[in-house]
C-alpha cells in the first residue's frame, strides 16, 4: 500500500546538548560512520589513488546518476500529499529547489571518466555492484511506501562531510593524474559546504514527528552503512 | 533496558570508549532506529569500523 500521508502528529523531543533536527542526525550519523572525524584522511590523499581512481569514479557515477530521478520521486510524492502534511509541504519545496541545483552532474562526472579512457558505451554496459541498487532501492522503497521525508537521511549522510578543497588539490598533485579529471568532485567540494547549511536550515524548520525522525535516522544508518561497503570494495588498504 | 546496555550486551559497542554526548544520542534511539542501528553495527564488523580513509560523497 502506497503511502497515505498517515503518520501521526506528535513532534519529535531533541534533547539538551541535541538543540536541533540536523545537530541530532548529524551524531547519529557520526554512530555508524568511524570516519567522520577532521583528522581522518580524504580518500583522494591515498598514496595509490592513480590506481583505483578511475574505479571511484565509476562507482560515484553509478550513485550520482540516480539522485536526480531519486528526488523526483520523493518530491512527486511530497506533492501529492502537500495539502494535509506539512512535511511534505515543506520538503517538496527543498526538493524543488536541490534538483534545479544537482542536474546533469552525472554528465559532469561521465566526462570525467572520459578522460580515463572510459568509453559511455562500457559504463552503461557494467553492471553496477549490488551495494548500489541497495542503497538507491532502499529510498524509493520509503518513498513509495513509508514517506519521501525518508531521503533526508540519504542526502544527510552524501551532502553533510563535504570532501575539503585543499584535499582534492592534494589529491591531484600527489597523484599527477590530470586536473581535469578531479571536475565534478572539486566543484561539489565547493558547492556541498552551502548545500549542507541549507539542508540543515530546512531540516531544522520541519514539524517532525517522533516517526519522521525514525525514518530519517533509519535512512541515515542504512545509507552510511552501504556507502561504507561499497567503497571499501573500491581502494586498498 | 537503555539502549547502550542492548548494544553492549550484543558485543556491538564498548561503553568505556563512548563519550557522554555518544551515549545520550544512543540512549534517544527509537526502539526501530535501535533495530536499524544493531544490523548497520554487525554488518560493518570491526573491519570496516577501523577503515582510516574518509570517502568523497555527494550528490
Amino acid at each position: 500500500m502506497p503511502y497515505d500521508g498517515s503518520i501521526s502528529s506528535c513532534e519529535v523531543e531533541i534533547g539538551e546538548n541535541l538543540s536541533s533536527h540536523s545537530a541530532l542526525l548529524r551524531q547519529k550519523i557520526q554512530l555508524v560512520s568511524p570516519c567522520t572525524s577532521e583528522n581522518s584522511p580524504s580518500l583522494l590523499t591515498h598514496p595509490r589513488l592513480r590506481e583505483f581512481y578511475g574505479e571511484l569514479l565509476y562507482v560515484l557515477y553509478s550513485t550520482i546518476r540516480a539522485n536526480v530521478p531519486l528526488m523526483q520521486a520523493a518530491r512527486d510524492c511530497a506533492r501529492q500529499h502537500s495539502g494535509n502534511d506539512r512535511v511534505a509541504a515543506q520538503l517538496a519545496s527543498y526538493l524543488e529547489r536541490h534538483i534545479a541545483e544537482e542536474m546533469h552532474h552525472d554528465e559532469w562526472l561521465l566526462e570525467d571518466m572520459e578522460l580515463f579512457g572510459f568509453s559511455r558505451d562500457a559504463v552503461w554496459k557494467r553492471i553496477p555492484p549490488v551495494d548500489v541498487a541497495s542503497l538507491i532501492g532502499a529510498q524509493f522503497y520509503w518513498i513509495q511506501f513509508v514517506h519521501p521525508v525518508a531521503i533526508l537521511g540519504y542526502i544527510a549522510v552524501l551532502e553533510g562531510d563535504p570532501t575539503p578543497e585543499t584535499a582534492v588539490e592534494e589529491g591531484v598533485r600527489r597523484s599527477g593524474l590530470p586536473e581535469a579529471a578531479f571536475r565534478t568532485i572539486l566543484i561539489h567540494s565547493r558547492l556541498d559546504p552551502h548545500h549542507r547549511d541549507d539542508f540543515n536550515a530546512m531540516l531544522d524548520d520541519l514539524p517532525l514527528t517522533a516517526e519522521h525522525s525514525t525514518l530519517i535516522g533509519i535512512s541515515a544508518f542504512h545509507t552510511a552503512c552501504t556507502m561504507n561497503s561499497l567503497f571499501a570494495g573500491v581502494h586498498p588498504e | 533496558m537503555s539502549n547502550v546496555k542492548t548494544l553492549s550486551d550484543a558485543g556491538l559497542v564498548r561503553p568505556e570508549v563512548l563519550t557522554d554526548q555518544d551515549k545520550k544520542v544512543l540512549e534517544s534511539l527509537s526502539p526501530d532506529e535501535m533495530k536499524a542501528l544493531m544490523a548497520v553495527k554487525a554488518k560493518l564488523g570491526d573491519d570496516m569500523i577501523k577503515q582510516n580513509w574518509k570517502m568523497p560523497k555527494f550528490i
